[in-house]
């Protein structure tokens, strides 16, 4: 998966608890990125750099240069602390709302 | 709004939804001895220039060279120790035993050598961290080798 039109994914984890629970069911979508590019505070669904198989969901903290940080609402998690940067190509899309 | 909600849940009935992790432990999988050699490296040139500096000569600059060294040698004994840890018991497991059975000795010792390079300024013991971090390098290459075969 590429990016995503619009796409549902299921949330595995607790890094983005509160805003984001376990099991909660999300639209997730690139098609606001066609009309401008990713935002600090975005929550969007992203691809592991070194896993690509791997989706993450973690909100935007940092943009530079088109480098991306990403980090979890909780410290806890994996993010651009462990994995670096990322870039745009790897952002699948935006979260749009909870169903 | 509802309607949606409910077209939405119906079609993950059908076709669900994929994973999205929000995960507090995704194993990354990486695993590199880089970062502990790059930390024992810089122990061993933090002891080389803490010996070089001169002590007869105690004015400002002096002595805030010598604190600064010896901080970052502090800092990069306990970086080296956290990195070995985390191969320790996160790569290695019960069945590279067999590989190696010094295994537990060699990341003891070389754990203790970051210990023991914070405690003093000593050049054979610098050495003797790095030789330890090396001799780690070669069995987690082995490992990773037999790995992909």
């Amino acid at each position: 998966m590429r990016f995503s039109i619009f796409g549902r994914f299921i949330v595995e984890g607790d890094s983005m608890a509160p805003a984001f629970l376990k099991g909660e069911r999300l639209v997730i979508s690139f098609l606001p990125y066609f009309f401008g590019g990713p935002k600090i505070g975005d929550v969007v669904v992203l691809r592991h750099p070194q896993q690509k198989n791997l989706l993450l969901l973690k909100r935007i903290n940092d943009i530079k240069d088109n480098k991306y940080t990403v980090i979890g609402d909780n410290l806890n998690g994996t993010d651009s602390r462990t994995f670096g940067l990322i870039d745009r190509k790897n952002i699948v899309g935006k979260f749009v709302a909870k169903y | 709004m509802k309607f949606l909600s409910v077209f939405l849940r119906t079609l993950d009935k059908i076709n669900p939804p994929s994973k999205v992790y929000a995960h507090c432990d995704v194993p990354c999988g990486i695993y590199d001895i880089a970062p502990a050699k790059i930390a024992a490296s810089t122990v061993a040139k933090m002891v080389e220039k803490i010996e070089a500096l001169n002590f007869e000569e105690l004015d400002k600059p002096t002595r805030n060279s010598f604190v600064r060294m010896v901080m970052t040698k502090e800092q990069h004994a306990e970086l080296c120790k956290r990195e070995l840890l985390i191969l320790w018991t996160d790569f290695f497991k019960p069945e590279h035993l067999a590989m190696f059975p010094d295994l537990h000795d060699a990341f003891w010792q070389a754990t203790k050598l970051c210990s023991k390079n914070k405690q003093g300024i000593d050049p054979q013991v610098a050495q003797e961290l790095q030789d330890a971090v090396a001799k780690i390098g070669d069995m987690l290459m082995e490992a990773k080798a037999k790995a992909q075969k």
